[in-house]
This record gives structure tokens, C-alpha cells and sequence, in this order.
């Protein structure tokens, strides 16, 4: 066996992709390679993304060069858009054309439009591993293809494989139900459960939800949290002192329908008499559904007429170290099911600043801050006021101990370090 | 270029403009909700009318014909364009457009264009359709433009002969397809319509298709002033018009165009002075023939993609070249063959011909002396091969006759002239010997008013144009079988051939004693073979005394043209020069395709599955069979058929063309079902029975054997079956708009069979009663889908299913209330099932103990045989007829919605009774319902 390790990462969200999955991956194999592996990464080409998903070509910069990569062709059928190719039914009829053709492929593959990249998948996989030695492979999903297809391959060469599940492959991460083709893709999943050597998950109630339905392969169960990115913020950007200035409180992330928007504008209306003059509450991200429909126009008429609230829409990641640089005071509140932590709470800890929570005390959010030392944790309508003017002064009364202080526990929180001692296990295994 | 198309105006988005490439945006519209074809009555269509002449109909556009032109012309109008859709109601018009030019890349969404563009553009890759594919997915199959009918290894290599000529008149291109479609090819002929039907028409030649399209309105109208294309303005003098030509090749083949605007311009204006002072160029006709041709073929030539182009005559030659290019840039490389025409036409020039000879694969034409001028004219070194124009023994049936026509017994002696004569002392030689012979006839076939004219003229100053007869041309290929009756036929008697003429030929297949001058090929044949006696046409007495010695001795001339020397003369002696010049082009897959050729098509209603099911009994007997179902996309039932196709695209006059070529021509047997056409064009709803009967006629007369099929309703006249059936559907008023919409349909289909002389099938016993002569054909049943349940248990509460295809026409109104009330009482368990998939049915009849089927009708359908053969106890109104066509009693519970209810305790109540019935249903199906009943009467009404 080599010294160094050959890898092989499968993850169809790779740079030039932009969407948020794509970070976990690249720090993945930037850090593998870091660790001395010799690294390939098997990906979609580069034109879905560039045509179709949304791409970001400065991403692909951010790769390490020794980092061999593999691209298989993929194109959303869905989305094709040579119409000469299409059927007359999808000219049409689209609406008609796609309710039928929504689950094309799922026979294959219970995965709805990426079922179809199965087969050229494998079949890279296993010219791959015609081609020399793999040492091991490590699948993160979704799509969960990616997972299935180096199962299979893994299985076939007697390759040992590590999967890596950012969202839920059975159930919907939001709601905790139990997904529409459950009972499809429960054998896949049993299977994979026994054919890996750690399942991965990114947070603590995602790992237990499949600790308590799979007791048998719990060991296997691992957490491997997100953490945050220094693409994302800059800890140094972070004034020291706010000196004398009105503060500015800011919420950073998407807004889901789940987000306790009347809780938090009580909290601020009740605040806002007790705060220095002239603060701000800025709210910075995309609505999580429509601008359009009801409910979104509702959510923004709400959030304008609140006092000295201010709402920015997305900001795109180049420029979050610097809104972070703007902010006082982090707001962090519940964005999405039990199921769900929020990336942004990594990056409020690397910042160092007072975060104001209105979570659920036994949430997975107060579990990855506890050992932060600025979390003010609201649970109720007064005590949020309380807790913003507590922040407030928390941040006005620090001299730039506090923020070195919290800046360090953070810092333990970035995706770097908590990804580091898995990579180094999978690593360890595979250089026998 | 890049052509934005959208059904409103849409703003082009930033990445768009920031391309090099000009942007220009296209309304289009969107589909119409129903199609409505355009028919005008009343006053404007009679003004029409007379505008028109022949016009019956005004021909009904498509909705997205003239868009597609704007958008087309405009593509065409640079080296390389992209259409974008910009929003979703663009969708269908962007469909159609992709789909008739495949090699015009077409795109859906402005920001997607924009990204495939920039990255072509990055890798210096030509915008393509194939270059798209392989950017965003080079593993994904290319589709075909039009779904496959048939199995790839079925398929024959397609030949497209594309003509201007006459179909009617002219046989030259109907005589190549059918050779060629015997040497085992798939041959279209694609003509011009005579007629304005909507969408042209189709009819089978032999084993090819020909194919008519509408042509424009100016091809109609063509012989007035002629009206040139904006795209074609400007060129007026045969260099010019080479260089446009070259420009639309370069388009074509991506190149760069190397003219300038304002060197345009510039020609523009010379050619408008140049008009002015010589008026209208007959060249500027021959460009406006080349864009008809392509406007009324090139959307056919796209959608049914041609293995060869059999180019006849000079224009066509220009139409194949540019569909050959617009192929080669989809990556389909197809030869052309050219057929020089015969005789020289005079519709190109020798510099535009040697042009476009440098794009052909091979050369054929229909004399010798026209070889010598084409390879004289030519660089390349390549031999035209001569294809002399002879009749085809084969497809000279005709039912026109000579003497009928010209109303003279068989004792009048006829001269028959196939061609006027050619020059006016011809004419004067012709009458004189004419004159001095006292009782014979002379019959001269002409099509043209000037040369009849001239006759007539001419026989007046003799006197004796009470004997002369000038005739209008039979049906094209027919001349030598229509004129057979006659006597003698006259060749030229004043010049000398040095080659074989039509006329000659037509002669010699009709069994005719020959005249002609003393000089030349011909002659010398007729003396060598005694077929016919010659004479000097200076010498009139000489004439006579020929005309008289062949009379005298009309059978000894007969007796020496030997089947060999017809051979010599007739097609025969040609077909085998064209099998070897086409095998250097194409190779054809064999001689005759084993598949095919004695293949019975039975289509398109395949109701209840029938189709299918007697195509597979047939199959089972060793008789190649298919069956073509026409679905009507939501169609609940789902029934197996070897093709299915969308009836909204089979209605498409390209995808019928194309079912026409691969389907119906290579079928020598051919089921029409329910009086639906399979494949003929159709113009309005209330003609498709007319289509259906003229498709099968049309058959007939190709030699194929042909069967009217009815299943019932389009046959079974409601007004009839409400005098003999109480409880009929159509009685009670209740249903009255399904009873007229029968009775009219029903009403088409008996005025059809009124001049139907073919065999008639039907499906259940009653209707032979409708179909005078019909023959009853046995449904078929899947005996192992709907098997034998002999292991289920009989219940004393037994489950009652009622599964109407139809309600209204099964008389559920009577069924449901009476099932309902046995219900609620537990006497039995009632499901009621409608518009399930029929691979449903078997389990749903297994789990059944009793079926009702029908109440009112009188039959025995296939659902109560389906019932019947899992041996499930019927219930149902089967009439009289049924009763009496088996010739035995009927295992099944009879009753009408008098007596239903008691019936229907009775059996409840009776299980040992069901019990008994169980296998002797099952039997009975097997006796009279396996296909071996309905595979004999295939076999003897269509006499395989």
C-alpha cells in the first residue's frame, strides 16, 4: 500500500457549482489532499451548472491543484432545452408532460431527475477502479446517486467506503416526516448502512433520528458538523469596539416560513425604547418561498412596518465577511425543523459577537454554542427584550477581550477543524 | 443571428445583447385551443371559387405556417441563427419550427441560450444542434424527428423522389419508386396536389407511396405573372443567380456569406433596371419554383428523413441540394440522385446544371442523346446512366378504353397517335392518308389545347374531322393499355429517330401493329421484327398502302411481337440499369425484405384491444401481422397495439405521409377499422369516413387486399336498432346527443359502403343485418391474461361488477339502481368499475362472481367474453343473433332490464347454479373465441 492514499471523493456538487452544498465537499477534498491523499474527485461536468444550476467559475480556483478531477456528463432532463428534443406533449403540455415524467428513472433509482446519472456514474466509478488502486472512497450526498453509485462500486471491489449525508435521505429535513418514497428508498439505505464504514451526518438530531430507527449500526452513526468557512466571514474584519456609535443587531440567513418573525418583532418593539438611539435591526437573506405569494408579501409588509427594521435580501457569499464587519449584535433565530442547524450559527461563532437566540433551549443550536461565551438564549416575548438589550451591552461595554475571547471559541467551530479528525480516521483506514 | 420568438413581446435579456451576434425578436402565435380547420362557405367562398378556378376548399394553413415562415426566412437569412423561446406560450410554435427544420438550433429560456452561447463562443465550437448536444450532454441519444414506427432492422433504406411533374400525367417518377420499392427500397414519390384538400393526399403506386403536397398559391396559379420571394430579389442573370445559390449553400454549410450588403444592393438595382427594360426573366420563374418546392416539401423532407434524393428534373435537382445540406448539418449524409428529365426542359441553364452537378452522386436520364449532352456539359467523369422511358406491364390497369371513349365499335378501324404529331406536314400527311382510307379512325391523345386546335383545324380543311378523335391523356402510365383496343399505332412519318421513343414502346406493350417513316431506328426495328409495316411520308399512296397492308393483317403483326420483344420494349429492360445504379449509390438490404411483403396491417381503432389481438392470432398462425392503434392521449384503457400512436400527431400530414410510406405501402393485406383511415389524409372531422373509404379504394386499385372492419356503434344506425330493440340506448331520448352524433357518423359509414365492393367484417353477429353480405368476425380473447379462476371459492354472497366502456350505450341507467337495491338488502356486494386500464380488467373479473354487461344493446361484447373466459357468471342482454350464431345456447344468464333484478336473485341465490356455468364459459370462449374463428375469416376475405 502507497504512503499516500488514493481517495476518490464523489460529490456532483463541486465547483463551478454555487449552491450552498458545494463547500462541504470542496473543504472535504482541499483537506484530504492538505493530509497528504491523493485525491479524485468524480463530478458533474461543468455545464449544468454553468447553463442551468448557477455557477461561480472563481469557486474552481479554490480547489487544491493536485486534486484530479473526474467530470461525468449530467444534464436535467427536466431542464433540457433543445426543444427540437422534446415531445409534443412537453411543448404542449408542459405542465401535463411533467407531472408524468417527474419520476422518470426512479425505477432505476429512487431520486427523482438525478437517477438517470446512475448508470454513467458507476460506470466512471468502475473505470476508475480498473484504472488502479482505490483506497477508499467517500460519497457525500445529495444527490444521494452519488452515494448509491459508490456503494455499488465499492461493494464490487471491495473498496472501503465512507458516506457522507448533508441532508436526509429518508425524511424531509423541515418537517421530520418520513419522505414520499420512503419505502423505495429504505432497502438502499439499509443497504448502504451495511456496506459503509461511518455515515456521516451534519448534526447531532439528524444522527440520532437514524441512531434510534437503525439501533443496530448506531456506532457507525457519526456527526460531522458543517462548520463555518473563511470564504463566509473574516473574524478579523471584526471591529473591536463599537465606539459610541448606535449598535446595529442583524440576522443573516435564508427566511423560512418557520421563522418566528411576530416573536422577534415583539421582542424588538419592546427593545427598541431601551436600545442606544438609532439601532437598527437588519434582516439579510432570501425569502425562503416566493416574494410573490401571499405569505411573502405578508412576512415583508410586516418586517416595514417594524421600527428601525431594515431588510436587505440575499447577499451573496463574497460579501457576507463584510456584513458581519457591519453587524453588533447576531439575532438567531429558528430557521427550519428540529432537523436543522443552521450554517449560519458557525459563522456567528466565528465572528465573536453577542448573539441573541430565540431558539429552544434543547436545541441543536444552544448544544454547537455551548461553550460560547455571548449566547443570550430567549425563550419568550420579554425575555427577548431583555436579551436584546443585554447584547447591546455586551457589545458596547467589551473592551476586545470578550470578542478575543468568543473570537477563539469560534474558531474551534470552523469547518477546518471540525472536519480535520474524521478525514484523519478516514485517512488512517485507508493506509493500511 | 440570434430570433427571439415569444407569444407576447419579452425583453432581451442583458447576456443576450452583450453576444456579437444581431438579436432580433419574432411574435409568434399560440395554438389555437381546438383545431378548427378553415373552411369558408356562402359568398366568399364562391368568390373564391371563381378567383381560384378549381378550388373546393381553401387550403387550411396550419396555425403556425406563417410565423414559421417569418421566423424560417429570417433564419436563412444568415450563415448561423439560433431561435430563443423566450416564454412558455412559444412553447408548441417553438416545437414545430424545431421539428420541421431539426437543424435550426431552437432554445428555451433567454438566460439559458445566453450561457450555451457564451460557452460555445469560448471554444470556438459553431452554434449546432449536434454542438449543443455534445456541450451539455454528449451521451445523450439524439432523438429521431419523428417517432419510430417500425424496428430499426426493419426499416429499408427510404428513397424520395421529388418531382414537379403531374402526377396524373406523368408516370416517369411513379414507375421509378415502384421499381425501386419491389427491388426492396422504401420509395416515396413527393409531388405537388393537383387539388387545394387541406394537406394534399396519398395513394399507394405498388409496393411506394406517392405523396402530394399543397404547393403555394402561386405554384397554383403558376403560368401568370410570377411573384419572386423577397429572399430572391435581385438576381435576374444566370451569374447572379449562381451566386445566390452559392450564398444559400455557404448558409447552409455554415460558411460565411461572401457577399456584401450593399454589393446587394447594388444587384438589387440592376436586376430592377434590368426587369424594367426586359421585362420578367424565365429564370426568375425557375428560382420561384425551387422556393415552392421547398416551402411545400422541405417540412415533409425534415420530419421524414430520406436515405436518398432522387431529384427529377433540374428544379428538384436545386430543392434536393439544399434539403441534402440542411441533412449534412444534422450529421445525416444523403446521396442525390438526379434523373436529368426527358426531354431537355429548358428549365435551367448548362452553367447552373454543371453547378449543381458537382453535388450529385449519380446521374440518370432518359435517353441516350441526353447522356451525351450531360457528360459533354459535365467535367467530372462520371456516366449518366439512360433509363428510357418504357410502360410498366405491372401499373397499366386501366378502366378507360379507346373505343369507349370515342364511342366506336370494335369493326371501325382506329390509328392511335400517343403524341400529336410534331410538325404541320406530319399533321398533313397523317389527314391525307386519312382521307383516302374512307373508314378508319383516328384517335390523337393530347393534352394540350394548341395542338388540338390544330388538329382540328386541319381535319376541318380535309374533311374529315368526323373521324378524327382528340382524347385527354388517361392516367399516367395507362396509355398503352388504353389505347391496346385500337389498331394501329402511327409513329412519326416524316423524320427518321435515331432512338426508341415512349410512343414506340407504348405500342409495342399494347399488342399495336406499327407505322412509321422509313427512316431511322425505329424503322428498322419494325422491318426486322414484322411488327408494323413502314412508309414513305413524302409519298402519301405509300402511307395508305401500309395503313391498308396492316389492317388486312392485323394478326400475323400481333403474333410477331413475342413476350420477349414486350420485354425488349417495356420496363422490364429498364428496371435491372436502375437496381445497378442505385446499388453504387445505396445498397438496397436484399432483394425483398422478408417482413412486409405478405404482412396484413389491421388499424387504426383497435377497440377492446381487437386489433391487437387478431394481429397476434395471426402472428401465432404463421401470417406476419401489425396493428396500429391512434390513441387519443387520456385514452383510460390502454389496450396493446405493435404502434401506437398520439392521434393528434397522427393527424399531422407529415406523420401520415410517413405512415403511409412505412406502414400501410409495404402491407399486402390491410384491415380498416371503424371506418377510420389509416394513414390518408384528412381534411375536416366529417371526412374521415370519406378518407378511410377513398384510402381503401386507393388501395385496391395498388393491389392490396383490403377489408372494411366494423366494431359496432359507427355502423349500428340508431334509428334502425331502436325498431328492433326496446331497450335501446337511442330510444328513450335520453342520450341524444350521443344518438346523433352516431347517426350521422353511422350514416357516413353506410353511404361508404354503398359503393364499397370489397369485404365487410364485423364483430358481433347482430350487425350483419346493418352490412348486407358482411361476414361475422369472432372476437379474440387473451385466454392465458384471462384465465381460468377454478380455484375460487363460490360465495353465498356473491360480488357483483359492472364495468361499462361506455355507459350510456351499456345501459347502466337500468343496471345501477337495480344492483344498488340488492346491495343495500346484502344480497350481493356491488362494484361498480369505469375507465380502468384494461390490464386491470383480468384481476377485476377474477375477484368478480358475477358481471353484468350490458342491458338494451343485444350483444355479446368483449367484456362479457372477457368475464366469461375467467369464468365468471354473465349477465347480460345478448340478442337473438348471438344466440343464433353459435349455432349452441349461450352459457350465460340472458335478461333484460325487465327481469333483471329477478334474474339476479335467482343467480345470487343459486351458487351451485354459477358453479355449473363456470366452465362451460370458459369453454365456450375457448370453442368459438381463441383466433382460430377469426383468423380464417382474415385469411378468406383477404385471400391470403
Amino acid at each position: 500500500m502507497s504512503q499516500r492514499p488514493h481517495i476518490v471523493v464523489v460529490a456532483w456538487g463541486f465547483p463551478p457549482f454555487r449552491g450552498s452544498g458545494v463547500y462541504r465537499p470542496l473543504a472535504m477534498v482541499n483537506q484530504l489532499a492538505s493530509l497528504g491523499a491523493r485525491v479524485t474527485v468524480v463530478t458533474a461536468t461543468r455545464e449544468p451548472f454553468l447553463v442551468h444550476y448557477g455557477a461561480d467559475p472563481d469557486l474552481e480556483n479554490l480547489v487544491d491543484p493536485s486534486v484530479r478531477i473526474e467530470r461525468v456528463p449530467f444534464f436535467p432532463d427536466l431542464s433540457w432545452p433543445l426543444v427540437g428534443d422534446w415531445s409534443a406533449t412537453r411543448a404542449y403540455r408542459g405542465k401535463r408532460w411533467r407531472e408524468r415524467h417527474a419520476a422518470d428513472g426512479t425505477d432505476l433509482f429512487p431520486e427523482a431527475g438525478f437517477s438517470s446519472w446512475l448508470p454513467r456514474l458507476t460506470a466512471r466509478l468502475r473505470a476508475l477502479a480498473d484504472e488502479g488502486s482505490i483506497d477508499g472512497i467517500l460519497a457525500t450526498g445529495n444527490p444521494y446517486v452519488d452515494l448509491q453509485a459508490a456503494v455499488v462500486v465499492a461493494g464490487e471491489r471491495g473498496i472501503p467506503v465512507w458516506l457522507d449525508d448533508r441532508d436526509l435521505f429518508l425524511a424531509d429535513r423541515f418537517t421530520g416526516e418520513p419522505d414520499v418514497d420512503y419505502t423505495a428508498r429504505l432497502p438502499y439505505f439499509e443497504r448502504w448502512l451495511q456496506t459503509t464504514q461511518e455515515f456521516w451526518f451534519v448534526n447531532r438530531p439528524i444522527a440520532q433520528w437514524h441512531r434510534d430507527r437503525f439501533p443496530t449500526s448506531a456506532d457507525r452513526l457519526v456527526v460531522v458538523e458543517n462548520g463555518w468557512d473563511a470564504t463566509a466571514v473574516n473574524p478579523e474584519l471584526i471591529e473591536p469596539r463599537p465606539a459610541g456609535r448606535p449598535l446595529t443587531f442583524g440576522y443573516v440567513g435564508v427566511l423560512s416560513p418557520l421563522f418566528p418573525l411576530s416573536e422577534v418583532l415583539g421582542a424588538w418593539r419592546e427593545a427598541v425604547p431601551r436600545l442606544p438611539a438609532g439601532s437598527r435591526l437588519v434582516f439579510c437573506g432570501a425569502l425562503g418561498w416566493s416574494v410573490n405569494s401571499g405569505s411573502g408579501k405578508r412576512f415583508l409588509r410586516a418586517l416595514r412596518s417594524a421600527p428601525n427594521v431594515e431588510y436587505r435580501g440575499h447577499v451573496p457569499r463574497t460579501q457576507l465577511s463584510s456584513v458581519y464587519a457591519e453587524l453588533d449584535v447576531l439575532l438567531l433565530a429558528r430557521a427550519g425543523g428540529n432537523l436543522v442547524t443552521g450554517s449560519k450559527t458557525y459563522e456567528y461563532a466565528a465572528t465573536g459577537l453577542p448573539i441573541v437566540a430565540q431558539v429552544p433551549a434543547d436545541s441543536d443550536t444552544v448544544q454547537v454554542l455551548a461553550g460560547y461565551p455571548r449566547l443570550h438564549v430567549a425563550q419568550d416575548l420579554q425575555a427577548g427584550a431583555d436579551h436584546f438589550v443585554a447584547a447591546a451591552d455586551d457589545r458596547r461595554n467589551d473592551n476586545g477581550t470578550r470578542l478575543a475571547q468568543a473570537q477563539k471559541v469560534g474558531a474551534a467551530l470552523s469547518r477546518q477543524q471540525l472536519l480535520r479528525p474524521h478525514l484523519v480516521r478516514l485517512i488512517a483506514a485507508c493506509t493500511k | 443571428m440570434i430570433i427571439i420568438v415569444g407569444s407576447e413581446r419579452a425583453k432581451t435579456i442583458p447576456e443576450l445583447k452583450a453576444l456579437a451576434s444581431p438579436v432580433r425578436f419574432i411574435k409568434v402565435p399560440r395554438p389555437p385551443k381546438a383545431h378548427e380547420p378553415l373552411v369558408l362557405r356562402g359568398r366568399l367562398a364562391d368568390q373564391l371559387n371563381q378567383v381560384a378556378g378549381t378550388f373546393a376548399a381553401v387550403p387550411d394553413a396550419p396555425w403556425w405556417r406563417r410565423a414559421y415562415q417569418r421566423v424560417t426566412d429570417a433564419a436563412d437569412s444568415s450563415h448561423s441563427s439560433l431561435v430563443v423561446v423566450a416564454d412558455p406560450g412559444a412553447k408548441p410554435f417553438a416545437w414545430e419550427l424545431a421539428r420541421r427544420r431539426p437543424e435550426l438550433p431552437v432554445i428555451w429560456g433567454q438566460s439559458q441560450a445566453a450561457a450555451i452561447l457564451g460557452l460555445l463562443e469560448e471554444r470556438h465550437c459553431p452554434v449546432t444542434v449536434a454542438g449543443i448536444r455534445a456541450l451539455l450532454d454528449p451521451q445523450r441519444p439524439a432523438p429521431l424527428p419523428t417517432p419510430d414506427l417500425l424496428d430499426p432492422d426493419e426499416r429499408r433504406p427510404r428513397i424520395v423522389v421529388l418531382t414537379e411533374a403531374d402526377l396524373e400525367a406523368q408516370a416517369r417518377p411513379l414507375r421509378i419508386a415502384a421499381s425501386l420499392a419491389h427491388d426492396g427500397y422504401e420509395a416515396v414519390v413527393v409531388g405537388y396536389s393537383p387539388s387545394a384538400l387541406p394537406f394534399g393526399d396519398s395513394f399507394p403506386v405498388r409496393e411506394a407511396m406517392a405523396v402530394r403536397l399543397v404547393g403555394s398559391i402561386e405554384h397554383q396559379r403558376r403560368g401568370s405573372a410570377p411573384r419572386r420571394s423577397p429572399l430572391w430579389v435581385g438576381y435576374a442573370d444566370d451569374n447572379q443567380i449562381a451566386h445566390a445559390w452559392h450564398e444559400l449553400e455557404a448558409m447552409d454549410q455554415g460558411r460565411t456569406s461572401s457577399g456584401s450588403a450593399l454589393r446587394r444592393r447594388t444587384t438589387l438595382f440592376r436586376t430592377w433596371l434590368h426587369e424594367r427594360a426586359s421585362g420578367p426573366q424565365p429564370d426568375s420563374q425557375r428560382v420561384d419554383r425551387v422556393l415552392d418546392a421547398l416551402r411545400s416539401f422541405g417540412t415533409f423532407l425534415m420530419s421524414v428523413p430520406p436515405d436518398v434524393l432522387h431529384a427529377d428534373g433540374p428544379v428538384m435537382l436545386e430543392a434536393a441540394v439544399v434539403i441534402r445540406n440542411r441533412w449534412t448539418k444534422l450529421g445525416k449524409d444523403i446521396p442525390v440522385v438526379y434523373d436529368t428529365g426527358h426531354p431537355w426542359d429548358g428549365s435551367t441553364t448548362p452553367d447552373r446544371e454543371r453547378l449543381l452537378l458537382r453535388s450529385v452522386n449519380a446521374v440518370m436520364t432518359g435517353s441516350v442523346s441526353e447522356a451525351v449532352r450531360v457528360s459533354a456539359s459535365w467535367s467530372r467523369q462520371l456516366d449518366p446512366v439512360v433509363i428510357a422511358d418504357a410502360p410498366d406491364e405491372r401499373m397499366t390497369a386501366t378502366n378507360r378504353d379507346v373505343r369507349v371513349d370515342c364511342g366506336l365499335d370494335s369493326q371501325v378501324p382506329i390509328l392511335a397517335m400517343a403524341h400529336p404529331p410534331e410538325t404541320k406536314a406530319e399533321v398533313r400527311t397523317v389527314l391525307a392518308a386519312l382521307e383516302r382510307l374512307k373508314t378508319a379512325h383516328l384517335v390523337v391523345v393530347t393534352s394540350t389545347a394548341t395542338s388540338a386546335d390544330r388538329i382540328e383545324s386541319a381535319a376541318r380543311r380535309n374533311g374529315v374531322w368526323n373521324r378524327v378523335h382528340v382524347v385527354r391523356p388517361p392516367q399516367a402510365g395507362t396509355v398503352a393499355s388504353y389505347l391496346s383496343s385500337a389498331d394501329v399505332g402511327v409513329l412519326p412519318l416524316l423524320t427518321g429517330h435515331d432512338e426508341v421513343s415512349v410512343d414506340f414502346r407504348e405500342y409495342v406493350v399494347a399488342g399495336l401493329p406499327l407505322l412509321s417513316g422509313d427512316a431511322g431506328t425505329m424503322a428498322d426495328i419494325i422491318v426486322a421484327e414484322g411488327i408494323g409495316e413502314t412508309a414513305s411520308g413524302s409519298d402519301d399512296a405509300s402511307v395508305v398502302q401500309a395503313i391498308r397492308r396492316l389492317l388486312a393483317d392485323r394478326d400475323r403483326y400481333r403474333a410477331a411481337m413475342t413476350p420477349q420483344l414486350r420485354d425488349r420494349f417495356s420496363w422490364t429492360a429498364q428496371s435491372p440499369h436502375l437496381r445497378r445504379m442505385y446499388q453504387s449509390v445505396l445498397p438496397s438490404p436484399g432483394n425483398v425484405s422478408p417482413r412486409g411483403r405478405d404482412r396484413v396491417l389491421i388499424g387504426p381503432a383497435n377497440y377492446a384491444g381487437q386489433g391487437f389481438a387478431w394481429a397476434q392470432a395471426l402472428r401465432a398462425r404463421g401470417v406476419d401481422a401489425l396493428s396500429l392503434e391512434h390513441r387519443q392521449e387520456g385514452n383510460p384503457f390502454a389496450y396493446h397495439a405493435d404502434v401506437v400512436m398520439d392521434a393528434d400527431l397522427a393527424s399531422d400530414p407529415e406523420v401520415r405521409a410517413r405512415t403511409a410510406a412505412e406502414l400501410v405501402a409495404p402491407a399486402a393485406g390491410v384491415v380498416i377499422e371503424a371506418g377510420l383511415p389509416l394513414a390518408a389524409m384528412e381534411g375536416t372531422e366529417p371526412d374521415r369516413t370519406t378518407a378511410a373509404f377513398r384510402e381503401a379504394a386507393g388501395l385496391v386499385r395498388a393491389g392490396r387486399r383490403v377489408a372494411m372492419l366494423f366494431h359496432g356503434s359507427e355502423l349500428r344506425r340508431p334509428d334502425l336498432h331502436v325498431r328492433t330493440h326496446p331497450w335501446s340506448p337511442f330510444g328513450a331520448g335520453e342520450h341524444r346527443d350521443l344518438t346523433v352524433n352516431l347517426q350521422s357518423r353511422t350514416e357516413r359509414v353506410h353511404a361508404g359502403l354503398a359503393a364499397w365492393l370489397g369485404p365487410v367484417l364485423v364483430t358481433t353477429p347482430d350487425l350483419v343485418a346493418y352490412a348486407p353480405g358482411s361476414t361475422w368476425i369472432p372476437l379474440t380473447i387473451d385466454l392465458e391474461r384471462f384465465e381460468f379462476g377454478s380455484d375460487r371459492p363460490i360465495r353465498d354472497r356473491p360480488t357483483v361488477v359492472h364495468l361499462p366502456s361506455r355507459s350510456a350505450l351499456k345501459g347502466s341507467r337500468w343496471i345501477d339502481p337495480v344492483l344498488q337495491r340488492l346491495a343495500a338488502e346484502g344480497v350481493v356486494n356491488y362494484e361498480r368499475i369505469q375507465r380502468v386500464p384494461n390490464r386491470e380488467v383480468p384481476g377485476i373479473l377474477r375477484r368478480a362472481d358475477i358481471v353484468v354487461d350490458q342491458m338494451g344493446m343485444g350483444i355479446l361484447g368483449v367484456a362479457a367474453l372477457e368475464a366469461m373466459a375467467c369464468g365468471t357468471t354473465l349477465v347480460s342482454d345478448f340478442g337473438d343473433e348471438a344466440e343464433g350464431a353459435y349455432g349452441e345456447p349461450i352459457p350465460a344468464i340472458r335478461s333484460t332490464p325487465d327481469d333483471l333484478e329477478q334474474q339476479l336473485r335467482r343467480v345470487a341465490a343459486e351458487p351451485e347454479m354459477r358453479h355449473e356455468l363456470r366452465r362451460d364459459a370458459r369453454d365456450f370462449v375457448e370453442r368459438h373465441h381463441n383466433g382460430d374463428r377469426s383468423v380464417v375469416v382474415l385469411r378468406e376475405s383477404l385471400g391470403l
